[in-house]
Order: structure tokens, then sequence, then C-alpha cells
């Protein structure tokens, strides 16, 4: 019984800190209408800005405001290149995470050792030890989404939310659709990268290839939620952790891991033909 | 919307309940030992090292039943981190057997007790898995570089300038790349890089490097040995040698080798593996080990198209093949 209960205390790990990405991909194809492929690209800038920042002694939590930083401005760059250059939706984020791979790769190298050093996951009195990690992402993914689901409320939110349904009235109102776009982006990349930040403190060492299929998760995650609810909120946090759960159920199973990956395919392409079914009822 | 919830609740709970049942029947296996076995990808050398060390540890092992659970990470880091977390959160395994880097990398972060051994990892130091109390020890596979460098250079004597071939995101291929340069210097050769970013380069820099250098010399790269039938249809186009670290890689087309026996790699690390679960030796006894390697293996067909012969000194160690 131990067991199970380490086994699914990961699982609510890794879908807490996927969670963010998970935000990520909401933000941008639900919010503003832009399927922003940048989202690997900024988790894999998060991640290595954080091994560097680290492994140099900066503290965590600035470490990660200079992320956070990072992030949105990859997001800016993004968005600039699809409003003021006029490149496709797709093409921005392919240019964008195909550039930052570079930028990535001269930040922390290939690979980079965190070793001992502070990170925001050891900070609390040891009492804790070994659910420190657990405590700080609940808290962490729970302040997002309450930040989040206010933001939304407010004025702005609205009208980033007309930037993707109805653009047109907002141009009508005299509202610059191009600026919401960018600042959806930018909130989407800033999520992206924390959640690289997250994974590289969690497991104590960046590689270049960990941003590798981290869009799919963000997917299969949005898509999961999206049962529960097509609104911003809790949902997303269950989402990523259900398809993490989904994933070590298929690692526990000991199936052919070559099918891995037809099975998360084939799970996002049945999950979307439910959805739209049920949208349909509802509608 | 709640009856989706609870559909979603019983999928879970049910998935829930299996692997509850499964981990209590695994108990009752009769294997002496169990090993979980993380491997980053599937790969021809990394499959290598699988079989060697699976076969070999069932051989020393002679009568007694052992287990192998195998798992794959189809190179995902986040992938081999679940993975980890399920070998870390179940104690029927009494030894982790960890193939490349990111694998070891992921199960380091988490088991910290268990002894890990690894293998295909370059330089475990660089990488802070090896230290004082640490609970890891296996076979890198850190080739004698050397070595290999005047191999190359007495069976292509005429070879001046020197074109290194490998991708920019592998820490095991820039930590050979780094000391290659250093050689290739000391003999007054020229290296010029040629790194690639991903697969989907891989031709055009083999075409470049091709008319601009003598012959290519490539690290442990893992995608030069998933492009290398590309790679050496192109330099035999242009008929330049193909030096590879990795010996399996000669029969696909490459000219010559002197480096890693991937197979070796895993029998090494099968006897090190046997050594902690049956003669009682800790991880520091066992330690880090390279593979062994001083075979030279050279591709008989392509050393007869580019009109090269055997250097005498090297006859006794060189082992043709086509």
């Amino acid at each position: 019984m131990f067991e199970l209960l380490l086994l699914l205390q990961g699982v609510v790990e890794r879908g807490l800190i996927f969670s963010f990405v998970v935000a990520s991909v909401y933000v941008a194809s639900r919010l503003i209408n832009f399927d922003n492929l940048a989202v690997e690209g900024a988790f894999g800038l998060g991640g290595a800005l954080t091994a560097l920042l680290i492994c140099h002694g900066v503290n965590p939590w600035i470490t990660l405001c200079v992320v956070l930083l990072a992030g949105a401005l990859s997001g800016v760059l993004t968005g600039l290149l699809y409003t003021k250059l006029k490149l496709n939706k797709l093409m921005s984020g392919i240019v964008m995470t195909t550039g930052l791979f570079s930028i990535t790769l001269k930040i922390a190298g290939s690979n980079m050792v965190l070793g001992d050093k502070q990170t925001i996951f050891n900070g609390l009195p040891i009492l804790f030890a070994s659910y420190q990690s657990l405590i700080i992402l609940v808290l962490f993914s729970y302040v997002l989404c309450m930040v989040i689901s206010w933001f939304l409320q407010t004025e702005v939110g609205y009208l980033l939310r007309a930037a993707g349904d109805t653009p047109q009235m907002l141009t009508n109102i005299g509202k610059n659709v191009d600026f919401y776009i960018i600042m959806g982006l930018t909130i989407s990349n800033m999520l992206a990268a924390a959640s690289g930040a997250f994974f590289v403190q969690y497991s104590g060492y960046f590689s270049i290839w960990g941003s590798v299929g981290v869009l799919i998760v963000g997917l299969a995650g949005m898509i999961l939620a999206q049962t529960l609810s097509r609104h911003f909120g809790i949902a997303l946090i269950v989402g990523s952790i259900v398809y993490q759960a989904i994933l070590s159920l298929t690692f526990e199973l000991q199936l052919d891991q070559n099918w891995n990956k037809l099975i998360t395919a084939v799970l996002i392409v049945l999950l979307i033909v439910f959805n739209q079914s049920l949208h349909k009822k509802m509608d | 919307m709640k009856k989706n919830i609870m559909v979603i609740i019983t999928i879970l709970l049910c998935g829930i309940i299996y692997v509850a049942m499964q981990q209590n029947n695994q108990q009752q296996v009769h294997a002496k030992y169990t090993v979980g076995i993380l491997q980053t990808a599937s790969h021809p050398a990394l499959d290598a090292v699988l079989q060697g060390f699976q076969v070999e540890l069932q051989k020393l092992m002679g009568d007694e039943e052992i287990a192998f659970v195998v798992q794959n990470a189809q190179g995902s880091v986040s992938s081999a981190h679940t993975i980890a977390q399920q070998f870390h959160g179940s104690s029927k395994y009494d030894l982790f057997f960890t193939i490349a880097t990111p694998a070891a990398q992921a199960m380091h972060a988490v088991e910290k007790k268990r002894p890990i051994m690894i293998a295909a990892v370059t330089d475990p130091v660089a990488l802070g898995l090896v230290y004082p109390k640490s609970n890891i020890c296996g076979v890198t596979d850190m080739i004698d570089v050397p070595a290999e460098v005047s191999m190359l250079h007495a069976l292509v004597s005429d070879a001046k300038n020197i074109g290194l071939l490998y991708t920019v995101g592998e820490t095991n291929s820039l930590i050979l790349i780094d000391i290659m340069k250093k050689e290739l210097i000391k003999l007054g050769l020229t290296p010029v890089d040629f790194a690639v970013g991903s697969e989907a380069d891989m031709q055009a820099m083999v075409e470049l490097a091709c008319r601009k250098v003598d012959l290519l010399l490539a690290p442990t790269d893992n995608v030069v040995a998933s492009t290398i039938p590309l790679i050496t249809t192109i330099t035999k186009k242009y008929k330049k040698p193909f030096i590879v670290s990795d010996n399996m890689l000669v029969t696909a087309g490459a000219l010559a080798s002197q480096g890693v026996d991937y197979k070796t790699s895993g029998e090494q690390a099968a006897y090190g593996a046997y050594q902690l679960l049956t003669q009682n030796k800790n991880v520091y006894e066992v330690g880090i080990e390279q593979t062994k390697s001083d075979k030279i293996f050279i591709n008989e067909q392509i050393m007869k198209f580019l009109e090269l012969s055997v250097p005498k000194e090297f006859v006794n160690r060189v082992e043709l093949v086509s």
C-alpha cells in the first residue's frame, strides 16, 4: 500500500508541474485561439535559465522571477512575429522553438546538474522532508489557478478572450487586437517557462532533451480537462494529473513500450470526439 | 458533466486496483532477484547494451531465476522520470540498470539507496552521478581517444583535414569532441567542426563535410548512429573514409572503429551486477570502469573500395568485417 502511495505522489507531483504547461496551452489555444507551438521552446528556456542561475548560487525565488521574465519575453517575440512580421500562427511558434533551442544550448549546454544547490523545493523546514515538493507545487498551482481565474474576470481578461472569439468586436470598440494576442502569448510562454523551471528543480538536472514531447503532455492534459469543464480552473490541474496517471498506468501494465505514443495519440482522438459529442448535446 | 467525472474516476480506480493487485501478484513470483531496467530510447547501440546485459547476467547466475523488468522512456525525459519513480516506489527490485545518460540521471534523481548500475554514460563524474557515498556504479562508454586517433592516422596517412561529425545537444559527443580535437592537433592534423542540430540536418551537413575535408570522424553520437546508412551512402559517393567510435556501425558502411562495443559494455555491467547481487560487494568495490576496447574493426569492402590497407603494426588487433 505504501508503494502505491509513493507512486501516486509521483503522479500528482508531475501532474502539478505539467499543469502549468496545460494552462499555457489552454491560454493560447482556447482564449486567444492561437495554437502556440513555442511552448516547448519556452519550457526548455525556463529550465536552462533555472539550471544556470541556481548553479551560480542565485536565490531560487529570484531565479524564478528571471525565468518568468524570460518566458514572457519569448512570448512577446512570438507575438511580434505573428502580428508585425505576419508569419502564420504555427510558423511563429515553430520558428520560436527552433531558435530557442540554440539559445537554450548556449545558456546551459546540453546537460547541467544542480547538485545539492538550494532550490524552491528544499527550502521548507525538514519536518515535511518527503512532501516538500508536493506541498509547494500544490500551493503554486492553486495560486496560479486563482490568479488567472481572477484575471479573466477583469476587463482586460474579457478583452483578451474577445481577441480570440470575436476580434471584429474588439476592432469595432477601438481596441488593438494585436496587443491582446501578444498579451495572451506572453502569459502562455511565461507559464511554460515556469513549468520548465519547476521540472528542472524537481528533477535536479537540466537536459536539452527535457522539453521533447512537452507540448503533447500539455495538449492531452487540456483535452482531458475539457471533458470536465470548458472554463479555466482547477479542471486543468486535474486533467494534467489524470494524464500523468494514464501514462504511469501504461508503464505499470508493462505493455510493449513502443506502443506508448500511439496510446497517447488514440487517447487524444477519442477524448476530442467524446468532447465534441458532449458539447453538441449541451448546445 | 457529473457523469463524466464519475466515468473518469471509475476508470482511474480500476487502474489503481489493477496495479495494486499486480503488485501483490509479483511479490509471489519465484525469481530470487528482480532487476529494473530503464532504457533511454530505442536505438541499436542501447539495445545491444540491454541484450548483452540480460544474456550475460542470466549466464552468470546459472540456474538461479532472475526477473528483468524492462522499461523504455522512448527518448522522453519526463517519461524516464515517471518510470524511475515507479521503480523507486516498488520494493521488489534489488538492483536498477540504466542505459544512457537521461535514464541514469532520472533514476539517480529519485533512488538514493538501492544500487544503480549504469552503462552507455560517457562521463558520470561530470554529470554528478559519481561522488563519495553515491549509489551508482557501472560501465562508461568513454573511448580510448588517443588510440583511435593514432589508428586513424596510420590507416589513412594522407588525410590532413579531419571533419568531426556530431550533434550539438549530446553531452557524450561534446566531451569526446573536445578530447578528439586536442589529440588531432597533437598529430599535426586540422580538425573541422560539422555539428548538426538534428537528424534532419544530417544529409546537407555530410555533403558539405565530404566536399571540405579528407576524412570524417564521429564520436559515440546517437544521431550519427541513427542516420548511419545515410551518412555512409554519401561518404561512399564522395569516396571519403568515415571513422566511427561505435564498433557496430562498421558493418553499416563506416571504414573503421576503435571504440565502444556496446554489447561488451552490457556484459561488463552484467558482471558488476552479478557481484553486487551475489557476492555481497558494495557499489564502491564494483566502481566505475571503462568499456574494454583494444580491438580495431575495419570494414573490408570499404577498405578495398578506398584502396587502403591494414597497417602492419595493427594486424593482430584488427577484426575484418563486411
